[in-house]
């Protein structure tokens, strides 16, 4: 069998990829905290829930604080450890807060020996704050908190997206993958019109069908992320429409293709089209989406791919899945391929 | 060099001359586009009561895709293959794109700016600022009659061009849309959009694009 060692190398990655990506764990989390409003100078009972926590395990290591900027934050008085997946934290909030304004919001810092450290941004708001400077006593300075370094192999745990952060290995790699195989495609439509070789636009015409599936793989895998994150199956964000429209040229290329019936100038015209809307690709999907906002990350003020989003775990699944899932596009279309060619050679001849 | 450049001019005015010949003589254009923006109106009309800066311009832009649609691809279709043939033993067919293009662009001006006057007739005048509303209809007919060149060509080649045309268009014209209608809302009075020169020239590198797409790859289309 020729090719049998990136076929196997395909199958390998793309294991790896399914199993890793949907076995290994999210990292600890705090899911919620209860109440999210206090008021400033009252003792009060956090209740927190954790994400995949063993507070129990953790029991007396565990320290918490409410942060109020980068300089200040102030420690918890009692921690009560009810069950593996939630504590109740006992708070004693300062009158007077060494910033202006009446409300702020906190963030809830937790760190323990068995998780290493978790911050929940914006936990609690406290209301009725006085300003006061120099600061009371409780407030502390943020840099001297120590924070305890995480253990093991585990998905950063983000708070909207939770679980579904595993659909990354599975949406983005798509849009590579759709992009790599359009552009090999456009590559052969242009031998095509050079030297005129029937077989470079079976394999244009073959590209264009797997590459066409993984736009619609990506938008549908998209649209479930969508649902989860955003509210709703379509969200108008214009990475979707434009996704949509890319969508739509290849589809129109099909469409071209079967209302010519000379197979000649088929092959030729539908070559030339081809070329036409790969290069079209180029401000439908890398220019327009940066002059909008988008909900998409990157653009808009969201986070690029990278940071917190994409960490170096995930980094050791996603690229494999790009290169595995594309090896996989351009294995379908060789499959295809061969079958359109048999096809020719029935109907015209080797 | 003086001598190219001068048969490069004569050639394609020479071509101009011809389609607009033919399209005087059959004259139709001018009706059909009446009609057709006095339909759209109409039917409006008839469902919101009153027309709206923002859906005016949606109207606009809408009527004005439609008939450059119909337009450019009549430019093609109305002459028969072997007539190609004979232009085409005469003439490089860069010279044709570009002749076609000429053409195109100054019909769609013209059409632009009629249709300007109709609507401004029958459902009023919600521009503020006139200039830029002009140059959006002139980067949009440049745009515009590029795209649909290029396409049209394509179209020609089928039994249902004019079918073809609409499926083939659409996607690919919609980058240069959103820029059009985005131009067009800085001409309304109360507008947010003050970037105007990013959406130009975003604009203009889609145009050339378009234009070295075009002038590389319409000799292959014309040999079939």
């Amino acid at each position: 069998m020729k090719g049998i060692w990136w076929k196997s190398l395909t199958v390998c990655i793309l294991l790896y990829v399914i199993l890793a990506g949907f076995l290994v764990p999210l990292r600890p989390g705090i899911s919620d905290v209860s109440p999210g409003r206090v008021v400033a100078g009252e003792a009060v009972v956090l209740k927190v829930e954790g994400y995949n926590t063993f507070f129990t395990r953790a029991k007396d290591s565990i320290h918490a604080w409410l942060k109020l900027n980068d300089e200040y934050a102030f420690p918890a008085k009692h921690i009560i450890v009810s069950h593996d997946a939630s504590i109740d934290v006992q708070f004693e909030i300062p009158d007077t807060f060494p910033l202006r304004g009446t409300v702020h919001p906190m963030s809830l810092i937790l760190t323990d020996d068995t998780h290493g450290s978790f911050v929940l941004p914006n936990a609690v708001f406290v209301r009725d704050c006085q300003y006061f400077d120099p600061p009371d006593g409780i407030w502390e300075n943020v840099t001297l908190i120590d924070l305890q370094k995480v253990k093991g192999f585990y998905f950063p745990y983000r708070n909207i997206l939770h679980e579904t952060i595993r659909n990354a290995y599975f949406h983005i790699p798509m849009w590579f993958g759709m992009i790599i195989i359009f552009i090999a495609s456009a590559w052969c439509s242009l031998r095509y019109i050079r030297k005129g070789n029937a077989e470079e636009d079976l394999k244009a015409l073959a590209l264009n069908s797997t590459g066409t599936l993984f736009g619609v793989l990506g938008l549908l895998t998209g649209m479930l992320w969508s649902k989860f994150t955003w509210g709703s199956f379509w969200s108008w964000d214009v990475k979707q429409n434009t996704a949509a429209i890319a969508v739509l040229i290849y589809l129109a290329y099909f469409v071209l293709r079967n209302s010519l019936p000379d197979p000649d100038r088929r092959a030729r015209v539908a070559a030339v089209y081809n070329i036409f809307g790969c290069a079209m690709l180029i401000p439908l999907l890398f220019v327009i989406p940066r002059l909008t906002d988008s909900l998409h990350p990157g653009s808009g003020g969201n986070p690029a791919l990278g940071g917190e989003d994409l960490d170096n775990t995930m980094r050791t699944i996603f690229y494999p899945a790009v290169i595995g899932w594309t090896l996989l596009g351009v294995w379908i279309s060789e499959l295809r391929y061969r079958l359109l060619r048999l096809h020719w050679w029935i109907i015209f001849g080797k | 060099m003086k001598f190219h450049t001068l048969t490069l001019l004569s050639h394609i005015l020479a071509y101009i001359r011809k389609d607009l010949l033919l399209e005087l003589r059959r004259g139709y254009a001018l009706g059909g586009l009446t009609v057709f923006v006095l339909c759209i109106v109409f039917i409006i009309y008839l469902s919101f009561g009153e027309i709206e800066g923002r859906l005016w311009i949606t109207l606009y832009w809408i009527a004005f895709l439609f008939i450059s649609i119909h337009t450019v691809l009549k430019g093609f279709a109305l002459e028969n293959n072997n007539r190609y043939l004979y232009y085409y033993s005469l003439l490089r067919p860069e010279y044709i794109f570009l002749a076609k293009w000429i053409y195109n662009t100054c019909m769609l001006v013209a059409l632009g700016m009629l249709m300007y006057a109709i609507l401004s007739l029958v459902a009023g005048n919600p521009i503020d600022d006139q200039g830029i509303f002009l140059l959006t209809v002139i980067a949009g007919a440049v745009g515009i009659s590029l795209c649909f060149t290029f396409v049209s060509a394509i179209a020609v080649k089928s039994d249902q061009s004019a079918t073809l045309m609409t499926i083939l268009s659409f996607p690919l014209i919609i980058p240069v849309l959103l820029h059009l209608i985005r131009l067009s809302r800085a001409s309304l009075p109360d507008t947010m959009i003050t970037d105007i020169a990013t959406s130009l020239i975003t604009l203009g590198s889609i145009d050339l694009l378009l234009a070295g797409l075009g002038l590389l790859l319409f000799p292959y289309l014309w040999r079939s």
